[in-house]
């Protein structure tokens, strides 16, 4: 009687039948397969959809742009050339420093800053565009550039090394700083 | 004998149910924000894959408009406590997926954006999302070896 009594609260927490790991397998592909379908009706719907089986959509890298290096930069500040520099990062990042006399126009969402900015009449004032963006890997301006190429503003550069060159080679700068 | 002497091991593994509770909320509310943020910016966040130069665009696109629902799912799964485990598998997944792009972006010195909480987020690939990422997947680890306890 007494060899008995321990054992039944062991026979009680395992009588609770347990999924298997197939049955947890097959219930995570259950939910991928419910979220895909989901994520393909919402596209769908969207009013900018991602194109799925487009090789060049937002899903490609951009051509690398061509870059002209800080100190060429700061030599094309210095000449009587018409040069108008335009900060492709965030807003808050724009805020807090940003080159002296550039235009904020941040590479996500770009058009729509293309258009609230009048661009396509500003550009056309300046011989020269420099885009700056974080770093020098900066497939953002990459694709800023290639938008502006599109729309037949041929004179765009992205600066080697962005923000961290322009700063690094003592160009003036609006803001705090960093 | 063998069950005698394997009980206290189980034991000193084990979780407290509180802690289980919490840290089962925490990666579901984590992943829920996360997945939240980027299905509002679909178009930005395949190129925001894009920049880890890892897969072909079409399937940078494909990952896009499913990963961040798949995010969500998983994010409210956790947070019910409804199939904790399959939750659990996913959310492992998701940042062991994680962390190889984080890992080899900074590998081959890419500074890039992470979008790891969609493309509003400014954060940068470096060695404080890796650390993050590991965080969480310890986290979906503890999970999934002890969150069933926790399921109804």
């Amino acid at each position: 009687m007494t060899s008995s009594a321990p054992s039944a609260p062991a026979l009680i927490v395992h009588a609770r039948p347990r999924a298997t790991w197939r049955t947890e397998c097959l219930r995570a592909a259950a939910v991928v397969a419910v979220s895909a379908l989901l994520g393909l009706a919402v596209n769908l719907l969207s009013s900018r959809p991602v194109p799925l089986l487009a090789s060049d959509g937002p899903g490609a890298l951009p051509e690398r742009a061509e870059r002209i290096a800080a100190a060429a930069l700061q030599e094309l500040l210095a000449s009587q050339k018409a040069v108008l520099l335009l900060d492709v990062r965030r807003e808050t990042v724009f805020a807090a420093a940003h080159p002296t006399g550039a235009v904020s126009a941040p590479s996500d969402g770009f058009e729509a800053h293309y258009q609230r900015l009048d661009l396509s009449n500003r550009l056309l004032a300046f011989e020269e565009i420099v885009l700056v963006c974080e770093s020098d890997d900066c497939p953002s301006a990459d694709r800023v550039a290639k938008f502006l190429k599109e729309l037949q503003h041929t004179h765009v550069r992205v600066l080697y090394g962005g923000w961290n060159a322009y700063v690094q080679t003592g160009l003036p700068v609006e803001g705090a700083g960093r | 004998m063998a069950q005698a002497a394997t009980a206290p091991l189980r034991a000193r593994w084990s979780l407290k149910p509180a802690v289980l509770l919490l840290l089962r909320l925490a990666l579901g509310a984590v992943l829920f924000y996360a997945g939240f943020l980027k299905l509002r910016g679909g178009y930005a966040f395949a190129e925001a894959i894009a920049n880890f130069r890892m897969l072909p665009a079409q399937a940078n696109q494909l990952l896009a408009v499913v990963l961040p629902w798949v995010e969500v799912s998983t994010g409210l799964l956790l947070v019910f406590g409804v199939w904790v485990r399959a939750a659990g598998v996913l959310a492992t997944l998701l940042f062991l997926a994680f962390l190889v792009g984080i890992g080899t972006a900074l590998g081959r010195g890419l500074d890039i954006e992470c979008g790891c909480f969609g493309t509003g987020d400014a954060a940068r690939v470096g060695f404080t999302a890796l650390a993050f990422d590991l965080a969480w997947l310890v986290t979906a680890l503890l999970v999934l070896r002890f969150g069933a306890r926790a399921e109804p």
